[in-house]
């Protein structure tokens, strides 16, 4: 473990020189739209026979929505379908009467509308089939907006957003779950946490209640960020560090570095659906001139 | 199935089995767990069992309850936890921690938080949350361990040890392979590069190729040499 960090470490500084030089000529030419990649994968895992997550993306939107369902009478692939459709929908419709307006006010409503979506689902089909021990469907999200050099991001339940910047990945979003709030007032650590059996347990879902208090957050995206949205399938899986290397070793390759996600998941034991999406800021081009590529053609790099 | 032992002033006064979906802890008789004493609350508490997991909540007990030596409204339950109720002292007994693969679904709960009460942190949290990866079951690995060296080149000779998940090989922007610990074994990918890497004089193509004892892999203008150790 320690011989790899080291390596790592010398990986960056090597690189971080040349990075540096690019980010800042980016700033000048490329201010106004960054192109945007995106990637996604969702897959069932090992163990489980249906798949209970949705993603969607829209990349004229510069749109990511990741849900993972869950709850009554297996219906967690409804509850996350709903979720992640009326978000896009709402955002969608949002954008095209302004497109000026605040983003953050918008990611707000769209979760809160799916919230609302979901709840009455559940409620009109547990009218139809009479089942008081069942728990109701719900489902968590993660929603990541990209537009004009912001990201908006918005999560319910533990569903995460991590972002991969100069070679580290940061996690963007707080766990709704029990475990992560027994961690915030010290009745757990890490270190018990890591360890411990009941990570499933969600303190907050879209479709639990009727109304739901929703937090969104704003922040710059930078040419090179990398922003992955994934299901707890993945993060209980896979190491912060190993997916900090998937990132940072295969960023030029998002498809091919979504389908390692989901391999490593599945290959740790994949023990439930594991979902992904990637977004990758495209880093500006190098700007190679005529005379440095004939430099190159002559002497190699 | 956990148990709680419970015991008052260091005796141990009785021995209960989690075995229902809902465990009553309170004053009145008709509770799971009857502590008729002062400070106890009619319906003190209860603990709720979901899937492999024992929740702890206060029913909104006069006097509260503890685990740990904290106040708590809502918890999971670990092993060797010390629920303190009036005088009483509750330990938690579980085999359940030990794991297996889990097949509990993800499940809502409820909590105070949840219901619009004192709302968790929203800063993220970054180290605490970051290290919550699974520990017993993070990595398999194949036994064997792959080296590559550098057959030609300024850095013949140099070998390199692929103890770590995946390392890229070859030059940024023009060609790129990924090679691949897996648990049966290890595997070269493509990454970038309008041409893919070659493996024995082969094209490696667009799909995960595996690598044999001996392989000679050309990538980025390098000729290496891939063993199993």
């Amino acid at each position: 473990m320690a011989g790899r960090l080291q390596e790592a470490d010398i990986r960056c500084e090597n690189r971080s020189g040349k990075y540096n030089k690019r980010l800042s000529k980016g700033f000048v030419s490329a201010a106004i739209r960054l192109p945007l990649e995106i990637a996604g994968k969702s897959d069932a895992g090992v163990l489980r026979e249906h798949n209970e997550d949705t993603i969607v993306t829209v990349p004229e939107l510069g749109l990511l929505v990741l849900a993972d369902g869950m709850g009554g009478h297996s219906r967690g692939d409804v509850a996350s379908r709903i979720g992640a459709s009326v978000i896009v929908d709402v955002i969608r419709r949002g954008l095209a009467e302004n497109a000026a307006g605040p983003m953050h006010a918008l990611v707000r409503r769209a979760v809160k509308l799916a919230n609302g979506a979901i709840y009455l689902e559940s409620k009109r089909r547990a009218e139809r089939v009479y089942s008081g021990t069942e728990q109701p469907m719900a489902s968590t999200v993660a929603v990541v907006l990209i537009r004009d050099g912001r990201a908006t991001i918005a999560h319910v339940g533990d569903s995460r957003v991590y972002r991969l910047r100069e070679h580290r990945i940061e996690l963007l979003t707080h766990d709704h779950t029990l475990l992560q709030e027994q961690m915030d007032v010290g009745l757990l650590d890490a270190e018990s946490a890591g360890s411990s059996h009941n990570r499933h347990l969600v303190t907050r879902g879209l479709g639990f209640q009727p109304k739901l208090k929703v937090v969104v957050q704003e922040s710059d995206a930078l040419p090179g960020d990398v922003y992955l949205l994934c299901s707890d399938g993945l993060n209980d899986m896979v190491d912060n560090a190993d997916i900090e290397l998937v990132l940072d070793s295969l960023g030029a390759n998002l498809p091919l570095a979504a389908s390692q996600l989901v391999m490593i998941a599945n290959d740790n034991g994949g023990e439930d659906n594991v979902s992904v999406i990637l977004a990758r800021i495209a880093p500006p081009k190098p700007q190679t001139s005529a005379w440095r590529k004939l430099l190159s053609r002559l002497f190699g790099d | 199935m956990a148990k709680i032992v419970v015991s008052l002033e260091g005796q141990v006064v009785g021995n209960y089995f989690l075995d229902q979906p809902s465990f009553s802890i309170g004053a009145l008789a008709d509770n799971d767990l009857c502590l008729d004493a002062p400070g106890v609350s009619r319906v003190h508490a209860r603990i709720l069992s979901v899937g492999n997991d024992d929740i702890l909540e206060d029913a909104h007990s006069a006097n509260g309850t503890l685990v740990n030596g904290r106040p708590i409204a809502t918890h999971i339950l670990q092993q060797d936890d010390v629920i303190e109720i009036a005088n009483y002292r509750i330990r938690y007994r579980s085999n359940a921690a030990a794991g297996g693969p889990s097949f509990d679904r993800t499940m809502v709960i409820r909590t105070p938080a949840s219901d619009g009460g004192a709302a968790p942190p929203q800063e993220p949290v970054g180290v605490r949350a970051l290290a919550t990866a699974r520990h017993a079951r993070r990595r398999r690995e194949s036994e064997r361990v792959g080296v590559v060296t550098a057959i030609d080149g300024p850095y013949a000779g140099e070998e390199i040890e692929l103890l770590g998940l995946l390392r890229t090989f070859g030059v940024a922007g023009r060609q790129v392979a990924v090679i691949n610990r897996r648990p049966m074994g290890y595997f070269i990918t493509h990454v970038e590069g309008n041409k893919p890497a070659r493996v024995n004089g082969k094209s490696i193509g667009l799909e995960p190729q595996p690598l044999q004892d001996g392989d000679t892999i050309e990538v980025g203008g390098k000729k290496l040499r891939f063993q199993l150790r």
